[in-house]
């Protein structure tokens, strides 16, 4: 399966957005990436499905939760 | 034993509460908010389900606004310090705790800001006038308890949440005594920053409270006072202003966080109002076995709600008649209970017997109470 990590800056949001994710019956999983993936350092990810990726990030924003890049998974 | 120490921490607590904790320390507890193994993300997932139990019950939407602490004077130095800018005006009431006096007082000092006391001890409208009489342009916040730790004062959350919330300042709420007994919804009552702590009158263990802050509240202009690792943006200094993660740095207390989970479905399961129909009933049931007796003063014996009771003696100081009590089995708390402007503000002279109840005392052990502080004054 081709997967994508859509970078979240904190585990709570990621968790929260996971959750709400599922009920819109995407699944994804919370993942750490690498440091050296994300801007800041140590953030979070939901790995998920290539084809979900659109979908996903449109439940993100209209649930107002923020998100950073999406990156290879 | 009769446990009348309530106040200061609820005893027992609930087998879910201790089996919950249990559960969570031999089963998972990893670092929640550090790693992605099971362990880390079960802890994180426990926490989680908190904060939207504690949303939830408190009234509003965002279990992120949801900010764990170790007790209520943690939330409130975290709420207080997060608002407080130099020139900033605060009104609080002479019926705080230290866990209220002592930030504003210390931040006055260190900031350049001001503060006014006024009255909690008199009648609602005479509280509500006399807030609003010293509200002025630089006025930040309320600051004010919600239930007296010291006496059977219930302040009007509700209608001092509308008077902020028409002047356009921040209410921030001591709940340490209300938490779990009174009714509370942040939205209807107009609470910015609701404080909290788990082991009191939500039945879970020590180590743990909490800062809720409304839906609607600005984090981008509020300020973290607790510095250091939370697993993310670890190459910036700054800490961010994201809640819960960017006030919540080092690692938290997963089991205690979870044991205040239990113990806040225990009161829902309950029923918080028949708590607090329980806790004012024996309230009340003590102050009528004890109001007539020559050489006990019961101060404001004419309330309604409460969940203790604030007794003086003839003969005998406050102090020496809890260790009386201690030695016969009877858990009180004497002296001036971390509120001295409250005892100034009601006359005890400065020392002063409380007891103070839960879902688990009974009149049985009242009358018990009586019977035993009867023969220590005679």
């Amino acid at each position: 399966m081709d997967v994508r990590v859509i970078t979240i800056a904190s585990q709570t949001a990621a968790i929260k957005a996971q959750r709400m994710l599922r009920k819109n019956g995407i699944r994804c999983r919370i993942v750490r990436p690498s440091p050296r993936q994300t801007p800041h350092g140590c953030g979070w990810g939901l790995q998920l499905d290539v084809y979900s990726v659109n979908a996903a990030i449109d439940f993100l924003e209209a649930a107002d939760i923020p998100f950073g890049d999406v990156i290879i998974g | 034993m009769i446990y009348f120490d309530n106040a200061a921490t609820t005893f027992p607590k609930p087998a879910a509460v201790i089996r919950e904790m249990t559960k969570c320390m031999r089963e998972y507890c990893g670092n929640p908010g550090r790693s992605s193994h099971k362990l880390a993300l079960a802890s994180a997932e426990a926490i989680y389900d908190v904060r939207c139990e504690v949303a939830d019950f408190f009234g509003i939407s965002k279990p992120e606004n949801v900010i764990f602490t170790q007790n209520t004077t943690q939330a409130l130095n975290l709420a207080i310090a997060g608002i407080a800018c130099r020139g900033d005006h605060f009104i609080i009431s002479n019926l705080e705790h230290n866990s209220v006096l002592r930030p504003v007082a210390s931040l006055c000092a260190l900031r350049g800001m001001t503060y006014d006391t006024v009255d909690a001890t008199a009648e609602d409208a005479d509280l509500l006038q006399e807030i609003e009489r010293h509200i002025r342009p630089e006025t930040r916040a309320v600051v004010m308890t919600h239930a007296s730790n010291i006496c059977p004062r219930i302040l009007p959350v509700r209608e001092i949440g509308a008077l902020c919330k028409r002047y356009g300042i921040l209410y921030v709420v001591d709940a340490a005594q209300s938490a779990g007994i009174y009714d509370i919804h942040m939205v209807r009552d107009g609470i910015s920053v609701l404080c909290a702590p788990g082991h009191k009158g939500l039945y879970g263990p020590q180590g743990s409270g909490f800062a809720a802050f409304a839906d609607d509240f600005d984090f981008e202009r509020f300020r973290c006072s607790l510095f250091g690792g939370n697993g993310k943006n670890s190459n910036d200094t700054d800490m961010g202003h994201e809640p819960p993660d960017s006030y919540e740095a080092g690692t938290v207390a997963t089991p205690c966080i979870v044991g205040l989970g239990a113990g806040l479905r225990y009161v829902k399961a309950a029923g918080r109002d028949k708590i607090e129909r329980h806790e004012s009933s024996l309230m009340q049931y003590g102050r009528d076995l004890l109001k007539d007796h020559k050489k006990v003063t019961v101060y404001l014996p004419k309330a309604q709600r409460g969940s203790l009771l604030l007794l003086g003696f003839d003969g005998i100081s406050p102090s020496e008649a809890a260790e009386k009590l201690g030695d016969a089995g009877v858990c009180t708390r004497a002296g001036l209970h971390c509120a001295p402007t409250a005892h100034k503000a009601l006359h005890t002279g400065g020392d002063a017997l409380r007891v103070s109840f839960s879902a688990f005392n009974t009149p049985e052990e009242m009358e018990k109470f009586v019977l035993i502080l009867d023969k220590i004054l005679s």
